[in-house]
């Protein structure tokens, strides 16, 4: 079970607020009662459980799951105290996803209302992320075998061989899995059809690369064939597989060296063809680390710590610099790794970083799959003008780690990266050329990933926006507080977003709200969405749509009201911490290569803690990332 | 997975090649041409192939089920298209699903198609279907006489993003064929790729040859050495890798076999691949479609259909799955007269008569490139008949309707003769909730895989064969 996105919300806060109004008198009187028999005065979240979850569970769930039933071997009733809830974090995420997808309570037996499932959701949630870490038991977690997914294959065999062409977009696509990154260990399968490529391009690969840089030695009057085949095989396979190699391992691709020479082969084409058994084996396809004896948690080795680096920093192989401090069991004190983040963060190939957790985390790389702009209503949007969104997205993301700036920029920013073809459909004067560069915002209806075009392209359908859908992903890729599914049986508004019988789009959804099975969701989702309706299915800025004047006004569920996308990035900011706690779930996610879980909590507040402390600092949240228990530790399976 | 062996082991093939082939080999690979041609002689009949089209985001279920079932019915709106094989076609009503109803909207109907399984809830980690569906149970069984196990196509990318509104990774939603209950098979989307996959990998020289075989001995040998040091989880992936490593040296067997006379016996096949091959080359020129923003994806489903019925024609596999898209595919169907919008948001009709239009004619979008493959089929002779009498091509969506997520009556259609084991052109209603497995249970052992129960089914599914059957009378 993932606890991304499961942190605390605008709407939980909302609703909290709300019910501890309701609640007040209630819980005065519980607090007297207690005070009055002169034990200590119950924690607030003791006493709102008492008060007002603990009645609906035994409502609701008490019949089947109570003291005396149990069933499912799961017994909600055993818990009287909010720090038992903590300790079992398992069963109670459990609890949350039934509440939330509404397969608990089961069909045919008396429902909560969704405020009421809401209301359960929301003080569970804040309740186990709030959880003291000492409670939880102390694990790092442990990650598959890992094989390298298709940006790290190129990557890979560009810092091997020096191979620019990207021989692996020819590849199937990775699907993703757990944060939601398609380097999760778990989804990264190996088919024959991705078998059979890694054969021919392993070829491909040996003849593309710089030659010069493979035959480094030759065979000459005091080195045979053999021996300098030998040389270049040990070199080439230590770096393939990012370890010191075994000598049966050399041995055996050895054999293919004699094989292609018995055969008549050259010498190079016979140390290319030993090489070639390099690639494809699982040494070099797959990030293997190694067990250990003994049940415990054990640190990851100094090789193995260069290479979990490498590929969550630059979706690489470790570089010469990396592996000497392995070589030297070095890379693991703290003052050397700190050093080697900030080195490897200054690189250039830290951009893949970039590309890779941003393009996925904002779900820029939809614009590459699931978005389909209908390209006859807008005629603007070219293949060149989705590249160009793209790498505004990954170019601004790339400013904030290169610059080690606040992390909060990333939620409005007086900056943006464009080029002509942008700007111009931006509405942007004064930038021309193909190439992008950093273009400073007159206003600050524009900056920040809220109002990137990749973000407002995404959430529209091909012909209209979908407030729904914006609402939607901010609440997920920002505040990590997703809603739960809507109920079966639901509609949606047309294609278009065309007045339809005198009323406007945004009237007709606000319609749809009077229904409260909707309203509960909907009214945390589209407010937000209508602050982006300046922005059209293309992330144009417009003021009228359909005829009618734009009205990006709203009202968020905590009461706050605003106008248009700079009222609104004022308002995500005020949640910064909400964000801090998203933004570290994923990036911690996609540096493991796993989803995490309950036992990763305490990682992620640490972290949080540290970042909050050094102002939102880019490069903290990296540094306490590599520095943290499940990035240095693993454990067997 | 250990249990798909192939009947010709590694060992056995690998010794056979630059030596003299061995006679079980030769049989076992001869080209499909060669084969027909013995079944006039000889009375052997051509293999039974099968294909699985499947449709995401569900129909307009008012407009999809035939209004007379039996023999003598007339094609409903959605089915129109197919009037040409009205004959070869059996109309399927009242299957389901059983396993698919919990869950949510999609996912859960779209990975157990083909298992009949409940999928375990999940965003990555023990991802897990829970069962070998149809085609690969098939290919399992029957992998091993062509040069490919199966064939899984699509023309959408896997979907990346993990769905955290519902709490499923959305890999779920782009996979019907899994090889293992935990293991789905990747899909090709890209018609050149696909087309050199499977014929143009010797003639061009950048297939894999016969020497990758001591490439594949020795890495074979790594991974042993591998398996005592790593994980009980981790032996688990790694077991993917062994199973790839010997379907290529099966493939590998099998190109060298075929290579000295490549089809010479079915000249109209060969024409059909160099023109099929053209085509291909053809479209990537098509600027539109060089940037991938062709909204029109008719032409490259198409080809993708060409090359299922080609794999089927020159004998090189015989089991196929397309996708015309993952579930929930935001696909925009703008092309069609009459439709705006993209296909999961208009499958959300609201019973809006204007919506529920537009639904329908994505709908018959799908019927019409399902004809266009059936007709293809029944063009090219094979033995006696045709291949779309040696095949049973089925068209299907995991949901009756994108707008209820209803798992019950679902839209299947079953068309080809199976091999003569199907009486065709009819329309046949059974029970409420009668298994959709039962279907699978039938189609199994047309494959020659004998089977005596698949996921929830209750025996073959009723009165296939039997051309009197005329469905259960609708109560009224």
């Amino acid at each position: 079970m993932s606890v991304v996105g499961s942190n605390r919300s605008l709407q939980s806060n909302a609703v909290v607020k709300r019910a501890s109004l309701l609640f007040l008198p209630a819980l005065l009187l519980g607090a007297g009662i207690a005070g009055g028999a002169g034990e200590p005065p119950a924690s607030p979240a003791q006493a709102e459980y008492d008060k007002t979850m603990q009645p609906v569970l035994t409502q609701y769930c008490g019949k089947c799951h109570g003291e005396k039933g149990g069933a499912s071997g799961i017994n909600l009733g055993a818990f009287h105290d909010v720090t038992a809830i903590q300790r079992d974090q398992t069963t109670w995420r459990k609890v949350i996803t039934r509440i939330r997808e509404r397969t608990m309570p089961p069909p045919g037996v008396s429902q909560p209302s969704q405020e009421q499932r809401n209301l359960v959701l929301d003080w569970l949630t804040k309740t186990l992320d709030n959880a003291d870490p000492s409670l939880l038991p102390k694990n790092p977690g442990r990650v598959l075998i890992h094989r390298l997914n298709r940006q790290e294959y190129n990557n890979t065999v560009r810092d091997l061989f020096g191979v620019t062409s990207r021989p692996a977009d020819k590849f199937p696509a990775d699907g993703g899995g757990g944060g939601g990154f398609d380097n999760n260990a778990d989804t990264l399968f190996v088919p024959p059809i991705l078998m059979e490529r890694y054969l021919t391009t392993a070829g491909d690969v040996l003849d593309e690369g710089s030659q010069q840089r493979l035959f480094f030695v030759r065979p000459g009057k005091t080195l045979t064939e053999r021996a300098a085949a030998k040389k270049i095989v040990t070199r080439y396979a230590t770096l393939a597989f990012r370890r010191p190699v075994e000598q049966a391992e050399i041995e055996r691709l050895m054999r293919l060296f004699d094989r292609a020479k018995a055969a008549g082969d050259s010498f190079e084409a016979a140390t290319k063809f030993a090489l070639k058994g390099a690639l494809v084996s699982p040494n070099f396809l797959f990030r293997i680390e190694r067990d250990r004896p003994g049940k415990d948690a054990y640190p990851v080795s100094d090789y193995e710590l260069a290479s979990r680096l490498s590929y969550f920093l630059w979706a690489s192989m470790p570089d010469e610099e990396l592996f000497s401090q392995a070589a030297q069991g070095r890379l693991h004190r703290p003052e050397v790794l700190d050093k080697e983040v900030k080195r490897m963060l200054q690189s250039p190939k830290s951009r893949a970083f970039s590309d890779s957790f941003a393009g996925q985390w904002l779900r820029a790389r939809d614009l590459y799959s699931t978005a389909h702009p209908d390209t006859n209503q807008f005629k603007d949007y070219t293949p060149t003008l989705r590249d160009a969104m793209y790498a505004e997205t990954i170019d601004f993301f790339d400013s904030i780690v290169r610059e080690d700036a606040s992390l909060l920029r990333l939620l409005d920013a007086d900056y943006t990266y464009l080029n002509e073809e942008l700007a111009k459909h931006y509405g942007i004067p004064g930038v021309t050329g193909s190439e992008m560069r950093r273009v400073k915002l007159a206003d600050d209806s524009r900056g920040g990933v809220m109002t990137l075009g990749s973000v407002l392209v995404d959430t529209s359908y091909p012909l209209r926006t979908s407030p729904v859908l914006r609402g939607k992903w901010v609440l997920e890729q920002i505040l990590g507080s997703p809603t739960p599914p809507p109920p079966p049986n639901v509609g949606t508004l047309p294609a278009d977003d065309a007045p339809r019988q005198g009323q406007t789009f945004r009237h007709r959804l606000e319609e749809h709200r009077k229904n409260p099975a909707c309203a509960s969701c909907h009214s945390r989702m589209d407010p937000i969405g209508f602050g982006l309706e300046n922005f059209d299915a293309v992330g144009r800025w417009r003021t009228v749509a359909s005829g009618s004047p734009v009205d990006a006004s709203g009202v968020l569920t905590t009461g706050e009201k605003f106008s248009g996308p700079g009222e609104l990035k004022k308002l995500m900011l005020q949640r910064k911490e909400e964000f801090l706690t998203n933004l570290t779930q994923k990036m911690l996610a996609y540096a493991l290569g796993r989803g995490l879980e309950p036992y990763d909590l305490p990682t992620v507040h640490r972290i949080t803690e540290a970042v909050k402390k050094d102002n939102y600092r880019s490069s903290t949240l990296i540094r306490e990332i590599a520095r943290s228990y499940p990035f240095q530790y693993r454990k067997n399976l | 997975m250990s249990n798909n062996t192939p009947l010709l082991s590694r060992r056995t093939v690998l010794k056979g090649l630059g030596v003299s082939m061995c006679l079980p080999l030769l049989e076992a690979m001869q080209p499909l041409a060669a084969l027909a041609d013995t079944a006039k002689d000889k009375k052997v009949k051509p293999p039974v192939r099968m294909a699985v089209l499947y449709m995401p985001n569900g129909v307009n279920p008012k407009t999809w089920t035939p209004a007379q079932h039996g023999s003598d019915f007339e094609l409903s709106p959605i089915l129109a298209p197919l009037s040409n094989v009205k004959s070869d076609l059996l109309v399927l009503t009242q299957l389901m699903n059983r396993q698919s109803i919990e869950g949510d909207g999609h996912y859960v109907k779209v990975a157990p198609f083909l298992t009949g399984t409940h999928i375990t809830k999940t965003t990555g980690a023990d991802l897990r279907c829970g069962g070998v569906s149809l085609d690969q149970i098939v290919a399992q069984k029957l992998g091993n006489l062509t040069p490919l196990p199966s064939l899984e196509l699509s023309i959408e990318p896997v979907t990346g993003y993990v769905d955290a509104n519902v709490g499923y990774t959305a890999i779920y939603g782009s996979h019907i064929s899994w090889n293992t209950p935990t293991t789905p098979v990747t899909r090709e989307i890209n018609p050149q790729l696909a087309f050199d996959r499977l014929f143009r990998s010797q003639s061009s020289g950048r297939g894999v040859s016969l020497r990758d075989a001591s490439v594949l001995d020795a890495v074979l040998d790594d991974a042993k050495s591998l398996q005592s040091k790593i994980g009980t989880a981790d032996k688990h992936k790694l077991n993917e890798y062994f199973d790839a490593v010997r379907s290529i040296e099966t493939r590998i067997a099998f190109d060298a076999a075929r290579r000295a006379g490549e089809y010479a016996g079915d000249p109209l096949a060969r024409k059909e691949i160099e023109r099929l091959g053209g085509r291909i080359r053809d479209y990537y020129k098509d600027p539109a479609h060089l940037n991938e923003r062709g909204i029109d994806h008719t032409e490259q489903t198409r080809l993708m259909l060409d090359i299922m019925v080609l794999a089927f024609w020159t004998d090189s596999t015989r089991v196929a799955t397309f996708m015309f898209g993952n579930e929930v595919s935001g696909k925009n169907f703008s092309f069609l007269p009459g439709v705006s919008g993209s296909h999961h948001e208009i499958s959300h009709h609201s019973n809006e008569a204007a919506k529920l239009d537009q639904y329908q004619r994505i709908n018959i979008w799908h019927t019409q490139q399902y004809a266009y493959m059936l007709e293809k089929m029944r063009g090219i002779k094979e033995g006696d008949g045709t291949l779309l009498d040696n095949s049973m091509v089925m068209l299907a969506s995991g949901m009756r309707d994108g707008n209820a997520h209803s798992p019950y009556d679902l839209p299947i259609l079953l068309a080809g003769r199976g091999g003569g084991t199907l009486a065709t052109g009819r329309h046949l209603v059974y029970e409420a909730k009668t298994p959709l497995c039962n279907l699978y249970h039938a189609m199994l052992n047309r494959m020659g895989v004998p089977t005596v129960q698949f996921g929830d089914s209750t025996g073959e599914l009723a009165g296939l064969a039997d051309p009197r059957f005329q469905g259960v009378p609708v109560k009224a």
